[in-house]
């Protein structure tokens, strides 16, 4: 796998030159894209719908920027390893660099448009706290969670395409139970125990804590998070283990 | 010398001839309901064993479905055998149409970086090897240009030379020549021949059976996916031809 990370370097890179490359603002999209995001949830959401949280925009943003991560990073990838089928029928290198691969490169992208929250931060008087020294250890676990989920829905969607379809499908319910346009306090305290169950829901609130109200996150809630996290990417590994080899036979 | 670099031994490989493989869960489901999967089994490879020493040149003819292409995957670890075992020393690298890995919006030189970390080359060592990539291939100025611009000739070019230009142990040789212009494959078989001199091992399946004469120490011949015969490729060669006009039919 070490000997194969210039390959990984090399996909990521081709992953995101590819992208932008025919396009007149190129990279700039990395920033507009999270930004028309904002202004269409900001109108639909705060002033349309009145949900009542302060500096909505940046709240908003803070939701969006995680959550599009996750969600092109697990679409995204599902369909890798088919588009990549010639590859792998032909030479072998360890597979799960191409799903891999097109993560780190929501990942670069991801980095890049924290610039715009940044920016927006400051222009709304936010102030930074040294909890913003957490933000790492939040994104390695977003992408443990989007790697392990990201191996299962790859290798299952080799075999049998519909399984992209059901994901998305998933992920627009999945939008829906994370706290992304609403805050978590909208949600009725009984039903909350359950809710935080969903570590998507724990990871964007705690995005928040740290960057926007400058609190410590809920160490418990991050903890059973972790722990789902990491059944979840046992789960993902070892079902892509047992069907990987079999790739080059069905594609 | 007489090492032996690759050990292929007694393996096995199974497919299953989908009637029309479910890709569809609703096929899938349906086909369960139908009691079981509606595909045949074929094996591909029946206890085929081979090694190959150091620097030997070893040859794999047969006819379209004898297994070569199989065994030659599953020698390159893109398959992996039902059963038995396959042993590589080295580092070994097929020479194969890469096109596969090229990307169409990014240029000639782009592309060779792209796939030489496929191979899994280092930024450096591919490097080193651009100017000797560039001028094998013949792209000249078209090099810096996007490969969407290519016509399909050139695509070969391009990932001939690359792959050829890989500093390998082991070199897997699978049906490549037939690509290109008559003086681009020319200059295919003298790099072969080349490598062969370098001391470079040489696994090379063809239906050129005179290639595989001019190129190879020893010869194999597979047939239903077991080895029908093995030996000098002069010999090989000409038991091949003798069956197969035996049956009527006009090798390749």
């Amino acid at each position: 796998m070490f000997k194969y990370k210039e390959l990984l370097k090399n996909l990521v890179i081709r992953d995101l030159k590819v992208r932008y490359k025919r396009s007149v603002l190129g990279v700039l999209w990395a920033l507009l894209e999270p930004l028309i995001l904002m202004i269409l949830f900001t109108v639909v959401f705060s002033m349309l719908l009145r949900i009542k949280v302060e500096k909505y925009p940046v709240f908003v943003l803070c939701g969006l920027l995680p959550w599009s991560l996750f969600s092109t990073g697990l679409s995204y990838s599902a369909s890798s390893i088919l588009q990549h089928a010639n590859l792998i029928k032909k030479i072998y290198f360890p597979r799960e660099i191409i799903p891999l691969g097109v993560i780190l490169a929501r990942l670069v992208n991801f980095l890049i448009s924290l610039i715009l929250l940044f920016g927006f931060m400051l222009a709304f008087g936010v102030t930074f706290t040294p909890y913003i020294a957490l933000l790492p250890l939040i994104i390695a676990l977003q992408l443990l969670l989007i790697v392990g989920l990201s191996l299962f829905f790859t290798s299952l969607n080799t075999f049998y395409h519909d399984v992209g379809f059901i994901l998305e499908f998933l992920l627009f319910g999945w939008f829906y139970v994370t706290p992304v346009f609403y805050p978590v306090s909208m949600v009725p305290e009984r039903f909350l125990k359950f809710y935080m169950l969903n570590p998507m829901a724990v990871i964007v609130h705690s995005y928040r804590q740290v960057l926007l109200y400058g609190q410590a996150p809920n160490f418990g809630q991050l903890m059973i998070a972790a722990l789902l996290i990491a059944v979840a990417f046992l789960i993902g590994w070892s079902v892509f283990r047992r069907l990987e080899y079999r790739f080059a036979e069905v594609l | 010398m007489d090492e032996q670099v690759i050990v292929v031994s007694d393996v096995w490989k199974k497919f299953r001839i989908h009637k029309e493989r479910a890709t569809m869960l609703k096929e899938a489901f349906i086909n369960l309901f139908r009691g079981g999967n509606r595909y045949e089994e074929f094996w591909a490879l029946k206890g085929v064993s081979l090694s190959v020493r150091r620097g030997e040149a070893v040859g794999i003819i047969g006819k379209n479905g004898a297994g070569k292409s199989t065994l030659f995957k599953v020698m390159c670890g893109v398959l992996r055998p039902e059963r038995g075992t396959v042993e590589i020393r080295g580092r070994i690298s097929p020479l194969i149409e890469l096109e596969a890995g090229f990307h169409p919006e990014l240029t000639g030189i782009e592309n060779i970086y792209l796939n030489g970390a496929i191979y899994g080359m280092s930024r450096r060592e591919v490097q080193r090897k651009l100017p000797q990539i560039v001028e094998f291939s013949g792209l000249g100025k078209f090099i810096h240009s996007p490969i969407r611009t290519y016509s399909s000739g050139m695509h070969a070019r391009l990932g001939f030379s690359l792959a050829i230009n890989v500093d390998a142990d082991i070199l897997l040789v699978d049906e490549v020549l037939a690509v290109g212009d008559a003086e681009f494959q020319e200059k295919c078989y003298r790099r072969i021949k080349e490598m062969r001199q370098e001391g470079i091992t040489i696994v090379y399946v063809s239906h050129d059976l005179q290639s595989v004469i001019d190129i190879c120490d020893r010869a194999l011949w597979l047939e239903e996916g077991e080895i029908k015969m093995e030996g000098d490729p002069e010999e090989v060669v000409k038991s091949y031809l003798r069956s197969a006009e035996d049956l009527g039919v006009p090798p390749n």
